[in-house]
């Protein structure tokens, strides 16, 4: 993890990376006081002497917040204070498993209350970061990319809260060490398990149910997790009384971790996920739907420490991810299978000759394999299957010429070999520490992304990727960030962040390209722009009985398609840019967590937007034919695309949580929930009933209020 | 910075969120002009209308557009006008119909519409080149069992293609439309309320769009599509007509489909303008070659 290390009495610190690895050079023989610190765990604090020439090993296990421990060693709430660099947010594990949570505790719901970062819908985990849409943030659990990052559909998302370590969410301007995508990325690492004592936890919800094991191993850790949803019983009530009710609806996921200290200098970690989303539905006579999808990972990987100064970690992953949706009406059909495979090797050294200089160099290669059929009628009437070697590398400066400034420069390259693409970014950022509680920072970079998302904003089951081709070149932009980040308080921090990015050459699956069977692939595409820009801010207040933050967004995100959103009596080649459906100018989150006792604690969320863009249609008329069909056809004509809102969205969610014993046997939790307190019926879109003449408009509303209960042990 | 200055910048961007963007649009009246060809049939009628708002209530005849000049014009290779075929009104508003003798019109060329008005500014043309005519091949079962093995398979004798590609639709035609004939799907999705609307509109059941990488091709030129089973609506029988559509056909049909959500890469409330290619109005002018076969189905055991 990224944790922040410190000598109190010179004001000497770093920052550990990815794999936790840290260096403080040129100390002066003496004796220090260090102390580590990392949101979400208990504060470290050690007094180490250093004699001359010597070079001091010190390895940290930070405990997480909710475990009490020795005074001596740890102290607990206090100084977690720590500066995030531009364009970085983080989520603690606890802070997902407090947050009122519909049917589960969710990772991407905690991270869509994060300043930046847009939710759908009610219904919709996918995130929408800075104007991005959900393909331009690269998901990595365990440095392993993850393609359907969904459950249920997109109601919520995969990751077990039972296995969260650390999530990082790189909202722009991230330096060389990453890319893929050119909008954001979302790092996940589960957890390592207890190195010290085997444990586990049994969490009984109404729709959902975990059971988590972990504990020390030979030189090292494990841990397993296991989540099911038990809609079964359910569905068996249902069926009783309603038709249509699914022959089988369930998810499960389940994650393992095994991690070997090997030696002093080695480390090895190992990762297995697996997850599954099934349903069938019968409907009407003689028609069946069901989809299955989900995703599996494994990745290894080797954590090697040189020498003092130089640190090496290499990967082995592979990621499959697979959607199967079946459809058969009358007799007739419909068949999709779309199966990603992606095995990749990565690598970063990082090198810290003095305090001054780190210099770091890394690659990712990799193969990806994309592969979409669609059958209708037994007949393919879509066969589209992309392998491509893909290789990435980068060099990264870290440079700190005085105490009170720091610069980070680096370029990355990436080649993909359907196509024949080569493309170099450029990267750097700038920090200048106006005091220990005030920083100023920029950042600027280039990123490509090739890659897109077939996708629909409601439902997220039929995700389909596609990728660059000859005639279907990446998309990339550039971004640029100016981020103010202070903590005016001790335990409270206030940052602010604007940002402007580019979105060019974005390829998406036409929606006018009707039947594909026989196109090019390129004639599947269209090809357009966009921008974004916004203002965010944060204010937290990190520790004391009240814990909590609000954050607030400024934004604006616009696309343009040729063909699409013109003048209606204009050149269809033309096009104005009009604004996605998750364009949201203001958004606001407040999220408090207050304990009352060391038993009782209340929590809440309540969010407010500004309504959703949608096209309200003005206009209508009728085909009289066409002439092979029978009856007329409505035909509605659009000024602008997007151009009206829905009403504003505000929603309450409070939780009230109480701990205990289970019979002696481990800890307990009672959560009472209770989502959208106050029952505002939020607008989902508006459906036109273009049957009525007038036309007829009907609310489509999100969740209405919703009370749960969800019981943990953990033993 | 102090508390105090924290506090007043959150209040003032909690200001700044009560403030909603206004909604932007407004109607505009257009011209929709429709009308289509169809290979080695004489030239068909003229629909002129204005669009209105959807607040109201549409009505063709309402909105009809009585003092049109309309014409459709032959071109030549070099896009000149070969000849010029002049339209009058007829006794229904809005529907104009070609002047006497009637003119066939003519597979793989191209026509001109021309439409202004005597009391509107707008000047509305629109182009269409007519597909190759089109045959089955008369080969077919008398009887086919629903559902069985045995499909359906059109075979269409060789054609040129004069667009970018060669798109159809099938379609079926029931001789007995009749609610105990509607085969088992159809008739359980049948409301019982509407229920003889929703029987006139399935007894002409099309397949919708179908490129010419859906049809199998054989080494003598001829092209091959399963009927899908899909397309039965009714037992007994059925016409079945195979229509091969123009490029001005093919954005309206594709585009209409997907301006009513049948498109699901649009989320929920994003609703896009259909394809016209016309020039000065809005609709389509569209042509098409077209054959028909008969055949039976019969209700399985």
């Amino acid at each position: 993890m990224m944790a922040h290390i410190s000598l109190l009495e010179i004001e000497r610190g770093t920052s550990s990376n990815r794999s936790g690895y840290y260096t403080l050079t040129n100390l002066e023989p003496g004796t220090y006081t260090l102390q580590a610190s990392f949101i979400g765990f208990h504060s470290y604090h050690a007094e180490i002497t250093l004699d001359p020439g010597e070079n001091l090993r010190l390895n940290i296990d930070l405990v997480t917040a909710d475990i009490q421990m020795d005074a001596l060693v740890v102290e607990a709430n206090e100084n977690l204070e720590e500066l995030r660099n531009i364009g970085m947010a983080q989520i603690t594990p606890q802070l997902i498993q407090d947050l009122p949570a519909v049917i589960e505790p969710d990772l991407f719901r905690s991270v869509q209350l994060l300043p930046g970062v847009k939710a759908a819908s009610d219904f919709s985990s996918g995130l929408y970061v800075r104007g991005g849409s959900p393909d331009q943030t690269l998901i990595l659990l365990d440095e392993t990319p993850i393609y359907n990052p969904s459950h249920f559909f997109g109601f919520f998302s995969i990751f077990n809260p039972d296995i969260i370590k650390d999530v990082r969410l790189y909202k722009g301007g991230y330096p060389a060490q990453y890319g893929g995508r050119i909008g954001s990325i979302l790092s996940i690492y589960s957890k390592d398990g207890n190195r010290m004592a085997n444990q586990g936890s049994v969490s009984v919800g109404l729709l959902a149910s975990r059971l988590s094991f972990e504990g020390p191993f030979t030189d090292g850790s494990w841990s397993v997790a296991m989540r099911r949803s038990t809609l079964e019983p359910v569905l068996s009530v249902l069926r009783e009384s309603v038709s249509n009710v699914p022959d089988q609806f369930f998810f499960y996921d389940i994650n393992a971790k095994l991690n070997i200290d090997s030696s002093e200098n080695n480390r090895y970690s190992f990762s297995v996920y697996s997850g599954y989303d099934r349903v069938s539905l019968p409907f009407q006579d003689d028609a069946q739907i069901g989809l299955r999808y989900g995703n599996r990972t494994l990745s290894g990987q080797w954590q090697r420490i040189f020498t003092d100064h130089l640190f090496g970690s290499f990967s082995l992953t592979g990621s499959y991810y697979f959607n199967e949706p079946n459809l058969e009406i009358a007799g007739t059909p419909f068949q999709r299978i779309n199966e990603i495979y992606d095995f990749s090797l990565k690598g970063d050294i990082e090198y810290q000759p003095n305090e001054e200089n780190i210099l770091s160099t890394g690659f990712w290669a990799g193969s990806l394999s994309l592969r979409l059929l669609d059958r209708l009628d037994n007949t393919y009437t879509l066969n589209s299957s992309i392998l491509s070697q893909y290789f990435s590398s980068y060099i990264q400066h870290d440079w700190q010429p005085h105490r009170k400034i720091a610069f980070n420069i680096g370029l990355r390259m990436n080649t993909f070999s359907e196509g024949d693409y080569l493309r170099l970014e450029p990267r750097a950022s700038a920090e200048l520490r106006i005091s220990q509680r005030f920083r100023i920072q920029a950042a600027y970079g280039r990123y490509n992304q090739f890659l897109t998302l077939i996708t629909n904003e409601a439902f997220s089951g039929f995700d389909v990727w596609l990728a660059a081709d000859e005639g279907v070149p990446p998309a990339f932009g550039d971004q640029f960030l100016l981020g103010l980040k202070t903590l005016p308080f001790s335990g409270y921090g206030f940052d602010v962040e604007v940002y402007y990015r580019t979105m060019r050459n974005l390829f998406e699956l036409d929606p006018f390209a009707g039947n594909t069977t026989g196109l090019d692939y390129q004639d599947l595409f269209r090809f357009g722009e966009g921008y974004a820009y916004g203002a965010e801010f944060f204010f937290e207040k990190q520790m004391g009985n009240l814990t909590g933050f609000i954050g607030y967004t400024f934004g604006i995100t616009e696309r343009k398609f040729p063909g699409f959103n013109h003048p209606v009596l204009d050149s269809p080649a033309q096009a104005r840019f009009y604004p996605p459906k998750y364009d949201r100018t203001h958004d606001a989150n407040l999220v408090f967590n207050y304990l009352f006792t060391s038993r009782w604690s209340i929590g809440a969320v309540f969010n407010y937007s500004t309504g959703q863009a949608y096209t309200e249609p003005q206009g209508r008329t009728q085909l009289s034919g066409p002439p092979w069909d029978r009856g007329f056809l409505d035909v509605f004509i659009i000024e602008k695309l997007n151009s009206s809102r829905l009403p504003s969205y505000h929603r309450l969610d409070m939780s009230l949580s109480r701990k205990g014993t289970f019979f002696g046997i481990g800890d307990a939790e009672w959560q009472l929930q209770v989502i959208n307190v106050y029952s505002r019926r939020n607008i989902w879109f508006y459906n036109y009933n273009f049957d009525e003449n007038p036309v007829k408009r009907q609310d489509i509303t999100l969740l209405p209020v919703i009370p749960s209960i969800a019981y943990t042990i953990n033993f | 910075m102090t508390s105090r200055n924290i506090s007043l910048l959150l209040i003032t961007f909690l200001l700044l969120a009560a403030c909603e963007p206004p909604v932007e649009d407004n109607f505009n009246e257009y011209v929709f002009v429709e009308s289509y060809l169809i290979a080695d049939r004489p030239l068909d009628e003229v629909r002129i209308n204005t669009t209105t708002s959807t607040n109201e209530k549409f009505n063709f005849f309402d909105a009809a557009i009585t003092d049109a000049n309309v014409q459709i014009v032959l071109l030549d290779e070099n896009g000149e006008d070969e000849a010029v075929f002049e339209y009058v009104p007829s006794e229904r508003d809005g529907i104009y119909l070609p002047v006497l003798p009637p003119h066939f019109v003519i597979p793989k060329r191209t026509y001109r519409l021309d439409v202004d008005f005597n009391n509107r500014q707008e000047v509305i043309t629109a182009v269409t080149t007519v597909p190759d005519q089109i045959e089955i091949s008369r080969e077919i079962p008398d009887t086919l069992i629903y559902q069985a093995y045995e499909r359906l398979e059109i075979n269409l004798s060789p054609h040129q293609k004069v667009h970018d590609q060669n798109v159809y639709v099938l379609s079926a035609i029931a001789q007995q439309p009749y609610i105990e004939n509607l085969t088992p799907f159809y008739r359980s999705i049948i409301n019982d309320d509407e229920q003889d609307d929703q029987i006139s509109d399935f007894s002409v059941n099309s397949t919708g769009l179908i490129n010419e990488g859906n049809f199998i091709e054989n080494e003598d030129g001829t092209i091959t599509f399963r009927f899908p089973w899909l397309g039965v609506a009714f037992f007994e029988g059925n016409l079945i007509v195979a229509n091969l559509i123009d490029s001005n056909l093919h954005d309206i049909a594709r585009s209409q489909q997907a301006q009513l959500g049948g498109d699901v890469t649009f989320t929920p409330g994003e609703i896009h303008n259909l394809i016209y290619n016309m020039d000065g109005g809005i609709g389509v002018f569209g042509s098409m070659s077209t054959d028909t076969i008969h055949t039976y189905f019969q209700r399985p055991d």
